[in-house]
């Protein structure tokens, strides 16, 4: 991990800043001092790292570990004590500059005092759009962060998940070329987080630079091209996540369920290469955010009403764009607009090693006759456990999720 | 501009969703109208306006001014403390035109407030008004409801009188030529002050008339008009509580049209009486002779450095209402300074501090008699009682009275444009002073403030909790 934190520290200090850099970091160190000018604490140390056009850039580490004011050296809220830094080739003060970043900082701090579309119609001012553009993009960003139902409400009034989503509108409002999102699934129910991370990855299909910063590991491997991971402040692994996760020494092959006999053979096969000890083999199982994702639109679909937050149900026509091709447009639009499509789907396995065990293999190669064709649906799980989950759930949801409960223990 | 506008906008709603524009208008609908039914007046003319104007207008003011500093301090060091100001710095907006805009819309919010609490008192006035004898009208009409122009003597240039005094002096005493330039500097500030002083007092002799000239304005514009003289003198004790006969022969020193007036007058507080129209010449002068008629010296003023003279001439010059929109202006320009004093605390002090450093500000600015006391005393401690001033000043006494006279010159210099004086004299409150009034206080006073602001929210890191 440090190997690859100095290989890309090196090549910047070779390089510097390379052509399509959006954001470029050198040596950048901030250190906060006391009133009498003593250094109180090292937040940010001797950091390099740069962002490319169009990728989803993870900033990555534990609380107090620098990231946060990383972001806020980047927009020039917080000026650095040594290095440099440049956005768009200009410093982060460069006022200008400004006008092609969106921010959602870690809290809405937003303006309790105004309802979500003057938020909006207020932001919009500041990037100078006529009252055309604000109108509309007012509209549909309410209606993309599915706050259509609390158009009205104060911002005060709102739930953080609330705040959140007007939030992001807010640093959407101008079209943004970057993003810079701050913890931006915190206070999110799943639902958000997940509509949220489809947003990042639209948005870097339409060119869009994303610079994510978030310490739920989750998140950011779910949408990121690049991390870099501080700690006490430094910059301890960068680079490509896809290179910083694989083990290349593994090899995993997923199959739909096998027979018994096919599988002795495979094993078989195994065997002559690998110690019995280093294979492991069990059945898939989907993640959490999926199976409470395939909860929720069931519910929807049995039409639960909220007064709360709805699915955003389009994204903002403005921030299609025409960069890229309608394919990716409907597609991104396709799983906007119906979670359950893609959202039923289940994650990739991830296995846990185990050792073989031969009543397991027989209890597998039983399943396969008992199996349907969704996995969702036929994963099998025993009613009361199913019962467990879905409370377990449904106290994680908001209001929504408080009137499905409500729904499905009455049809019960 | 449409950032500015977007700010000033928010301001301003965050003043009605805060519901301070509510608290704001009852306040000074009480004042308005609770006032003045609080306090009766004595069916005076001079009663009637201190209440309804004098008390009313001040108060309309006080209020204002301080709702102003603290609505300044408040919206701009809460947004940086809680943080909405960091979404807003982040947007292409230069952070001078945010902290304008936030200027602006506290203004607005003035603007309407003072708009209306101002044509209420004007009203209101004019509606009491009828319910007065109608003698005491009269007095209304021509002395408050009226803006009269002021005519004082010219100042002399005494320069060349001491410098003659001076040489003679050397003639007279040619060692004083060696002696060494503090002792000559001294001399000759001695003779100053004497011949002022020979300017200034009027000795108990009623052969001897101390004579006032004053250009008022060309006598067909004046026709038949009253005049009013104002008088302000002082004797040689400190709180002199008695009365002084006055002799005044007033109109052209060689015609047949001259008034002859003899009045009691009370010394150090101003006091007017009129006296019959058509008395100027044919350049619009006044002449006014004065002779003392008691047993102590009384003195009159020069009407040096913005102080009020001991003789001008008061005559109708315009009407009530434009005055009283003129000082309203002024009104408003006062509290365009006191807002920038406050965005200019807030832009690098918290909120309380911010607040409590901008109401000191505005508390010294009311302790005006307290600081001319120290000045007058020559110190702030040990006071002789039979001399009124500081035996003998130590360091401390001599620093306080630095300071006071330091702070006196700028508080003067903003008094002179405060309007609720001349409303209540039913003076003129002239363009020119108007003009003075939004060039030094609102262009220069709040301009410097608002400079020194903008540059430290400019510069001022604003994710830093690093505001004192």
């Amino acid at each position: 991990m440090v190997t690859s934190a100095s290989s890309d520290q090196s090549s910047m200090e070779a390089g510097g800043a390379g052509i399509g850099n959006v954001v470029s970091v050198k040596g950048l160190t901030k250190i906060f001092k006391d009133f009498w000018g003593r250094p109180k604490a090292k937040a940010v140390n001797d950091v390099y790292f740069e962002v490319r056009r169009g990728e989803v850039f993870g900033l990555l580490g534990p609380n107090g570990s620098g990231k946060s004011t990383t972001i806020k050296l980047l927009l020039g809220l917080l000026y650095p004590t040594k290095g440099h830094i440049q956005v768009f080739g200009h410093s982060p003060r460069h006022v200008a500059t400004k006008s092609r970043i969106g921010y959602l900082p870690e809290e809405s701090y937003l303006y309790k005092y105004l309802d979500s579309a003057e938020t909006l119609n207020f932001f919009g001012n500041l990037f100078n759009l006529n009252k055309l553009e604000r109108r509309q993009r007012t509209e549909q960003l309410i209606e993309m962060v599915g706050l259509k139902n609390a158009a009205s409400r104060q911002v005060g009034e709102f739930s953080k998940g609330m705040q959140r989503r007007i939030g992001l509108a807010q640093a959407l409002i101008n079209d943004p070329d970057l993003v810079i999102l701050d913890e931006p699934t915190s206070g999110m129910d799943p639902i958000g987080c997940r509509e949220i991370k489809d947003l990042i990855r639209a948005l870097a299909k339409r060119g869009k630079t994303v610079i994510l910063s978030s310490h739920l590991l989750s998140d950011v491997e779910d949408v990121c091209d690049r991390v870099v991971i501080y700690y006490g402040g430094r910059v301890q692994a960068l680079g490509a996540l896809r290179e910083l996760l694989t083990t290349p020494e593994v090899t995993r092959i997923t199959t739909p369920t096998l027979p018994r006999k096919t599988m002795e053979q495979i094993l078989q096969i195994v065997r002559r290469d690998v110690d019995e000890s280093k294979v492991s083999i069990d059945n898939p199982t989907q993640n959490l955010e999926s199976y409470f994702l395939g909860v929720v639109e069931k519910a929807r679909q049995d039409e639960a009403s909220t007064s709360g937050v709805v699915s955003g149900n389009r994204m903002a026509d403005y921030l299609k764009a025409d960069a890229e091709k309608a394919e990716s447009t409907d597609r991104f639009l396709e799983r906007w607009t119906m979670p359950s499509a893609e959202a039923a789907k289940p994650a990739p396995s991830k296995p846990e090693p185990q050792k073989i065990d031969e009543t397991m293999l027989e209890k597998l190669s039983q399943l396969e006759e008992e199996k349907t064709q969704s996995q969702i649906e036929t994963a099998p799980k025993p009613a009361a456990s199913l019962e467990k989950a879905n409370e377990k759930l449904s106290s994680l949801l908001d209001d929504s999720g408080a009137e499905t409960k409500e729904k499905q223990q009455s049809s019960n | 501009m449409q950032s500015i506008f977007a700010v000033a906008l928010l301001t301003l709603k965050a003043a009605i969703r805060f519901r301070l524009l509510i608290v704001l208008s009852v306040l000074l609908l009480l004042t308005v109208v609770g006032l003045p039914l609080v306090l009766k007046d004595d069916g005076t003319a001079q009663g009637f306006t201190q209440i309804l104007l004098t008390y009313t207008l001040s108060l309309i003011t006080a209020l204002l001014g301080l709702a102003t500093l603290w609505i300044a301090c408040g919206t701009l060091a809460r947004d940086i403390e809680e943080y909405q100001m960091q979404i807003v710095a982040v947007k292409p907006v230069p952070r001078w035109q945010v902290w304008l805009g936030k200027w602006l819309g506290i203004m607005i919010l003035n603007g309407i407030l003072l708009s209306f609490s101002g044509a209420g008192v004007f009203f209101l006035m004019q509606y009491r008004s009828a319910k007065l004898p109608e003698s005491q009208q009269a007095v209304l009409r021509d002395e408050i409801f009226v803006a009269r122009g002021s005519a004082k003597e010219e100042l002399q240039d005494y320069e060349p009188m001491v410098d003659q005094y001076m040489v003679n002096a050397l003639e007279a005493n040619p060692e004083l030529a060696d002696s060494e330039n503090r002792i000559l500097r001294s001399v000759r500030e001695t003779i100053k002050q004497q011949v002022i002083a020979s300017q200034q007092v009027v000795p108990p002799n009623p052969g001897i008339r101390r004579r006032w000239q004053m250009k008022v304005a060309p006598p067909e514009e004046i026709k038949d008009q009253p005049l009013y003289l104002r008088v302000k003198f002082f004797t040689g004790s400190a709180y002199d509580t008695a009365t002084y006969i006055g002799f005044w022969e007033i109109g052209p020193p060689e015609g047949a049209r001259r008034a002859r007036i003899q009045n009691s007058i009370s010394p150090e507080s101003p006091i007017q009486f009129e006296i019959p129209p058509n008395l100027v010449d044919a350049d619009g002068v006044l002449t006014v002779d004065f002779a003392n008629l008691n047993d102590q010296p009384l003195m009159f003023p020069l009407g040096e450095k913005g102080e009020t003279p001991g003789v001008e001439v008061l005559y109708k010059k315009g009407s009530f209402a434009p005055n009283f929109a003129r000082g309203l202006i002024l009104v408003y320009c006062s509290l365009g300074f006191l807002c920038a004093l406050g965005l200019m605390a807030a832009s690098f002090l918290s909120f309380p501090v911010a607040a409590f450093f901008s109401l000191a500000l505005l508390f010294v600015g009311f302790c005006h008699g307290t600081l001319e006391q120290i000045v007058y005393e020559g110190g702030i401690t040990g006071v002789d009682s039979s001399t009124g001033k500081t035996g003998s000043p130590s360091l401390v006494d001599k620093a306080a009275v630095g300071m006071a006279k330091g702070m006196l010159l700028v508080i003067n210099s903003s008094r002179h444009f405060f309007p609720v004086e001349n409303l209540s004299d039913g003076r003129m409150i002239t363009w020119r002073q108007m003009f003075q009034g939004i060039s030094q206080i609102v262009m220069l006073g709040g301009g410097i403030f608002a400079c020194f602001g903008m540059v430290i929210f400019t510069k001022r890191e604003l994710a830093t909790a690093k505001s004192f």
